[in-house]
């Protein structure tokens, strides 16, 4: 079938891009080629840390389970540090949403205030948090708990801020209409509707507070974290392993549980 | 009961349409008044004026003695117990039993967080909720979440939590809008029957001029946010309804005089 030729071009093949994206585009592949130059990664050197590996793998086994006990307490321990921290994390975190919801807010001053705060207790790492609360309240799980607390009132004040800005306003309307506090509208209608979602991000933040307490461990808040920080130092790479196996198995086990649940309340 | 009174009420959104313009007429008390007007009129929004869900750029809305426009935020709450609300698209709390939805009418005389939960408020307050539950026939789904239910056993729930509250006054927004002709009929039917029987003050936005005649003492007429219309009933021309909605919102735009906001 023929069709009639047209005096219109076709749209050009390329377009330039702006020239933002080009300077942002050539600064960071400048970076990552520098970043590629100084690990020093060398074929040579990866062959020789392949042979490390097998060193270290034939150091730790048969992994050594004569501290079994001692180190499942540890780890006990690391479980229970993440899940205190978790748990007064998203506590703290839902009157700091309240106050960082465009809806909920008292004032557009304490809105910018609160989002300014959850952003930087998101910024600073928990590890760095950990060091820092370390240094104020000694070692020991303390400052670990501490610094979960901190590291899941960013992350879930944000979230709960989020969820609470979607809610839908006619019921929060009509018991505003009829009278009631604005307590009794935060958990008359509020809470109701957003209470699944937050212990699901709840849940989520569980999971990575259990990795976060393994390592908060290693700079000595307390846990298994702090075995494991023991054997490396001592080359004891064959109760190393032994630690390293609990540990996978405990996250695995808390990721499964809490995803299971997840599942039922979404 | 209250009477209701509403003095040059003009609302400006931020947008600068004019949806409130000069508004005022009176209810006396036990008088029921519908509203009629064309999507847009600005209904809805005087409705939100008279409870301060909306702050109006000028004018005042005194309830009794109580002047709404005028209230602190604590005042306030104590004058909104006395004013029940129904709305269109319902406002009950979806996920929570319509039990739970119909005890929240008592949120507003609420002595402490034991009101909030079913299992902590007090017997009284429960057995209330039950009884409103079992005046608009719903007694048998009172465990039922909200979100099982039809369109107009919701609006039913909500009846029973404006009725929960025990109001002297009731604003009804569209109540039938969403739902079917049948079931509409039937929600009008107890509405009524509840007003009539406690002699409610009460102001009700419709669109359907045949319920408007048949529920209404007075009606009023919004057009483009002025009132074009105000009689009883019985004077009504129903030629003069007609025309409320036949003419184009565009058309009534245009009439509307600059106003001065001061």
């Amino acid at each position: 079938m023929q069709i009639e030729p047209c005096s219109l071009h076709p749209p050009v093949r390329w377009k330039r891009p702006s020239p933002f994206l080009f300077v942002i585009g050539v600064v960071i592949f400048g970076v990552f080629l520098h970043g590629v130059s100084i690990s020093g990664l060398t074929p040579e050197r990866m062959a020789r840390g392949v042979f490390r590996l097998y060193e270290f793998l034939s150091d730790a086994f048969p992994p050594d389970l004569t501290r079994l006990p001692n180190i499942l307490q540890a780890t006990l321990e690391t479980f229970e540090m993440a899940l205190v921290g978790t748990v007064f994390g998203a506590i703290l975190s839902l009157p700091l949403a309240l106050l960082a919801a465009k809806n909920t807010t008292p004032h557009p001053v304490i809105y910018r205030l609160t989002r300014a705060v959850i952003g930087l207790l998101r910024a600073i790492p928990d590890l760095i948090w950990g060091l820092i609360f370390i240094v104020v309240v000694g070692l020991g799980p303390g400052p670990g708990i501490l610094a979960i607390t901190v590291d899941v009132m960013g992350f879930c004040g944000r979230f709960f801020a989020e969820r609470i800005e979607e809610i839908e306003p006619g019921p929060v309307d009509a018991l505003r209409a009829l009278g009631a506090s604005q307590a009794g509208i935060v958990v008359g209608a509020i809470l109701p509707e957003t209470l699944a979602s937050f212990v699901a991000s709840t849940l989520f933040s569980l999971e990575s507070s259990v990795r976060s307490a393994v390592v908060l461990g290693l700079v000595g808040a307390g846990g298994i974290g702090v075995e494991l920080a023991t054997s490396m130092q001592l080359l004891r790479y064959d109760e190393a392993l032994t630690i390293i196996l609990v540990i996978f198995f405990v996250v695995i086990m808390v990721e499964q549980v809490s995803s299971a649940i997840r599942k039922r309340l979404i | 009961m209250r009477s209701l009174q509403v003095n040059q009420l003009t609302k400006v959104y931020a947008n600068n349409t004019l949806a409130l313009n000069q508004v005022s007429f009176e209810a006396r008390p036990g008088e029921s008044i519908v509203v009629l007007g064309a999507n847009g009129s600005g209904k809805s929004t005087l409705l939100r004026c008279l409870i301060g869900l909306e702050k109006p750029t000028a004018g005042r809305v005194f309830l009794g003695d109580a002047e709404i426009t005028a209230l602190p935020k604590a005042r306030l709450r104590t004058v909104r117990r006395q004013v029940g609300m129904v709305f269109q698209h319902f406002n009950l709390v979806k996920n929570l039993s319509a039990f739970h939805n119909v005890l929240q009418g008592a949120l507003g005389r609420s002595r402490g967080p034991w009101y909030w939960f079913p299992a902590t408020a007090p017997a009284a307050e429960r057995q209330r909720a039950m009884d409103c539950l079992a005046q608009v026939n719903l007694a048998d789904l009172a465990t039922q979440r909200v979100d099982t239910l039809s369109g107009g056993q919701r609006q039913r729930v909500a009846i029973a939590r404006m009725l929960m509250q025990n109001p002297d006054i009731v604003l009804v927004d569209e109540p039938v809008a969403s739902l079917d002709p049948k079931a509409g009929r039937e929600v009008m039917d107890l509405l009524y029957s509840i007003v009539r029987e406690r002699g409610l003050t009460m102001v009700c936005n419709l669109h359907q001029l045949d319920l408007a005649t048949t529920y209404g003492d007075r009606i009023i007429g919004l057009s483009a946010g002025q009132v074009v219309l105000n009689e009883p009933v019985t004077q009504v021309n129903t030629d003069a309804l007609g025309w409320l909605y036949q003419r184009s919102a565009a058309k009534a735009q245009s009439e509307i005089p600059e106003v001065q906001i001061g």
